[in-house]
């Protein structure tokens, strides 16, 4: 017998693929990603502090790998995903307890900024870094 | 036999579960003290870039900065596990993919904090 509580299949009206992203639409997504990416980057944190842990040669082999062309790429990355997600989420905070800012133009032009302050520190952390290495 | 009771009345009778915004709240609570928590961490990480392993242990082995980087380990890895369940509750459709989705973000969130911290622990007790 056929099940008369459920409504049968509708179309879909069309919604992410066919609208020209928003630059808040764009933040929100890229906040999700950096957050997986984060995620899986636990994994290098955890073995650097277990290389700390289980002394000077540990150490060393995690640090030959870290320091090496690709390590310092993934770094980088991990950098710019942490401060981008960091940044962003101070401004996912800021948007929970003052709604007003909300407003399309002005979250569009705080979403738009935090673009440029994530790149910016960013590559300020890095430069500091290679300075006092 | 089918069953002829709607989605909303099998739930109905219930009552809520009582955990309606425990979720939400706590990853924006974590969300909070991860910020000042990563900042040092940040920090931390700057200042140690090309030293020696004794300096790098050394500067790890302090109380206080074994203790932030604790809770920082702690609001992070519950902060991070909450999303990713988010995330895969978006995105995977299937109900047993979802389950078992489920079920590794849990382990893996615990793995990678018992690892951080048992580490931690031996950076402190261990000269």
């Amino acid at each position: 017998m056929k099940n008369l509580t459920t409504t049968p299949e509708r179309p879909f009206s069309p919604h992410v693929s066919i609208y020209r992203w928003p630059i808040t639409m764009a933040m929100s997504i890229a906040h999700r990603i950096s957050g997986a990416a984060l995620y899986f980057g636990t994994f290098f944190f955890a073995v650097w502090l277990i290389g700390v842990a289980y002394g000077g040669d540990t150490f060393g082999l995690v640090n030959a790998v870290y320091a090496s062309f690709v390590g310092r790429s993934i770094l980088f990355l991990y950098t710019f995903a942490l401060v981008h997600h960091l940044v962003g989420g101070l401004r996912h905070l800021f948007w929970d307890v003052r709604t007003a800012l909300l407003e399309k133009r002005c979250a569009a032009r705080v979403a738009g900024a935090t673009v440029f302050v994530s790149i910016i520190l960013t590559f300020l952390i890095w430069i500091i870094s290679y300075a006092v290495l | 036999m089918k069953d002829f009771r709607t989605p909303l009345g099998k739930v109905r009778g219930f009552g809520s579960a009582r955990g309606g915004t425990g979720h939400f709240w706590i990853q924006r609570l974590t969300a909070l003290t991860n910020v000042p928590l990563f900042v040092f961490f940040i920090v931390l990480v700057v200042t140690l870039v090309g030293k020696d392993y004794n300096h790098v242990h050394a500067v790890l082995a302090n109380p206080v900065v074994i203790l932030v980087m604790a809770l920082m380990v702690l609001s992070g890895i519950c902060h991070m596990a909450l999303g990713m369940q988010v995330i895969i509750g978006d995105y995977v459709h299937s109900k047993g993919l979802c389950a078992f989705m489920l079920a590794m973000n849990i382990f893996f969130s615990f793995v990678m904090g018992a690892a951080c911290i048992l580490a931690l622990l031996k950076i402190m007790f261990e000269g």
